[in-house]
């Protein structure tokens, strides 16, 4: 109820700004989510593979809760498309088209390649899902033992676990080459004069580390709304807390690398894109608290241990994250579009960002409140809630 | 000081030797010393040791490093005071990088150092209780044996798994 309430006050709040006076507002507000939430589940579904791959054991217990993030992208790719009739209010260059670009940006080449490239991607994201979640559903009616031990896997079951490792390194490959296009064609591309080479790796990451900041905030959530407390240790909130404070650094390191080279070089074309974000009013506080609430902070929290594992001041910080990033991702498009006074940020932007978060709410209630909770069929996921002497107490 | 009398049990299986552990502490035997060819911390949580202080001289280490490597980099700038491509004399854009090297440098370097002093490496003499297949697939735990406490400690290692136990001297 409280998630359709925030997709209904989401969707009247874009409609209202798209046909009055702050369409090009609604519509930046718009794609400022549509990146975020769709990089959001993307590497959720990614961190899943990433398990399937590297035969990783620790994880297993978080896969139901990684895979029900993965459920906003049927809804994604749905919403790209309208995106299609805001292209003369986002996209600077179909008001102004650049003849040398006019191959790569025109709106048709462009909304058939993502929408092919999100296609691809989504489809065997579900599958991926689809499939884990098939294999525990049968190992449930075949099998279930209160403690759930699935020692010898039906052959479906097999053939299920396979499907998941087929599909596994494809979404890898894939999530690297499809973010990569979308962060080029859908945030880069809205200063075309500008290009950073590494920008497609920049957004695929940040992605990933947006993912792992909500995962872990629906794992400490998970303990307490769904019962898990039995199956996720505080030794898997460790482990997820260190991914957390490694991808911190590693986006820091993305970003850096980016500026370093673009100061040295102290190109007009490449510094103005920087300077604008950093130096310039008034994006530059947006600048500092972004750096502060998606490095600063998480650096110096996840140094100590310990606090890996205390639910609220964690809870806490994932949230920094997530609206750490958020704001990333408004600094790094808003500035391109919007040619107004101030800081484009009111309630119009929180109200549509509400209904993003209400649309994935609801994937994830949905999907946990019919799938098993727990991956039953995985055959790595009875060593995984082995009790763990060493990191029990941390 | 004449040598103590103390039992070896030699493991096949770490989970053997946590149990073993456990089991001594149980009966209050003294531990001298547990062999391993992995580092692994729940030894040194059963053994109840606290966490090495090493991590403090790390800590310094990379404060020094850091500090030290920018401080040269201040130096050699100050020293030539040559503007190139329009930046100023001490950037601190990319004095990130010596900053980040220096941190890390000084710090292994550091850690490597204490942790040679900490163990008392090399020594010449390797104690009386070493078996080289700890360096290999075994586990080992030299227990001090009190007169009379023999056959029980032995029990105790020989119930937990030990494929062998005998007398040496610590």
């Amino acid at each position: 109820m409280f998630f359709s309430v925030l997709v209904l006050a989401g969707l009247i709040a874009f409609l209202w700004g798209v046909t009055g006076p702050a369409a090009l507002r609604a519509w930046q507000a718009y794609l400022i989510n549509f990146v975020y939430w769709t990089g959001l589940s993307f590497g959720a579904v990614l961190f899943v593979a990433v398990l399937n791959m590297t035969n990783a054991v620790w994880g297993r217990p978080l896969k139901r809760l990684a895979e029900s993030l993965g459920t906003f992208l049927p809804a994604s790719f749905l919403l790209f498309w309208v995106l299609y009739f805001g292209k003369e209010e986002i996209f600077p260059w179909v008001r102004d088209p650049h003849p040398e670009k006019q191959f790569w940006l025109n709106p048709g080449f462009l909304f058939a390649r993502d929408g092919l490239s999100l296609f691809l991607l989504s489809a065997l994201s579900l599958a991926l899902i689809y499939y884990s979640v098939k294999g525990d559903k049968q190992a449930l009616t075949l099998s279930p033992g209160p403690s759930g031990d699935v020692s010898s896997p039906e052959p479906r079951e097999e053939f299920y676990w396979k499907a998941q490792r087929v599909l596994s390194p494809l979404i890898g490959i894939l999530y690297a080459l499809v973010l990569s296009l979308l962060g080029f064609d859908l945030i880069m591309a809205l200063d075309p004069h500008w290009y950073s080479t590494l920008f497609g790796a920049y957004y695929f990451m940040g992605s990933f580390y947006i993912a792992l900041a909500a995962l872990y905030f629906l794992s400490f959530l998970g303990r307490k709304a769904f019962g898990l407390r039995e199956i996720i240790h505080p030794h898997h909130l460790h482990d997820l807390g260190k991914l957390v404070f490694a991808f911190c650094i590693f986006t820091g390191y993305l970003f850096y690398v980016q500026f370093l080279v673009i100061w040295y070089g102290n190109l007009p074309e490449e510094t103005r894109y920087v300077i604008l974000r950093v130096k310039l009013t008034p994006w530059e506080p947006v600048a500092w608290a972004v750096l502060a609430l998606i490095f600063g902070i998480p650096f110096l929290v996840l140094l100590r241990r310990r606090i890996k594992t205390a639910p609220l001041p964690m809870m806490i910080l994932s949230g920094v994250i997530l609206a750490g990033m958020w704001g990333e991702r408004f600094l790094l498009i808003a500035p391109s579009i919007w040619e107004g006074k101030g800081i484009p940020l009111g309630f119009l932007e929180v109200l549509i960002t509400a209904g993003f978060g209400g649309i994935m709410g609801l994937g994830i209630i949905l999907f946990l409140g019919r799938a098993p909770l727990l991956p039953l069929s995985d055959p790595l996921f009875q060593k995984a809630i082995e009790p763990h002497e060493e990191k029990e107490r941390p | 000081m004449a040598p103590e009398p103390a039992l070896l049990g030699i493991f096949p299986d770490l989970d053997d030797l946590l149990t073993a552990l456990r089991k001594v502490k149980e009966k209050n035997g003294r531990i001298l010393t547990v062999f391993s060819p992995i580092h692994f911390s729940g030894i040194q949580e059963i053994l109840g040791h606290k966490t090495s202080g090493v991590r403090y001289l790390t800590l310094i280490g990379g404060i020094l490093g850091g500090t030290s490597l920018v401080g040269l980099a201040v130096y050699a700038h100050l020293s030539f005071q040559l503007v190139t491509g329009g930046k100023p004399v001490l950037p601190p854009i990319p004095f990130v990088v010596p900053f980040f090297e220096g941190t890390i440098l000084l710090a292994v370097i550091f850690t490597v150092l204490f942790w040679i002093l900490k163990g008392r490496l090399p020594r010449v003499r390797l104690p009386a209780a070493y078996d080289p297949r700890f360096s290999e697939d075994r586990f080992g735990i030299l227990l001090a044996c009190p007169p009379g406490q023999r056959a029980l400690l032995e029990g105790v290692l020989r119930d937990a798994g030990a494929e062998e136990v005998r007398d040496v001297s610590s």
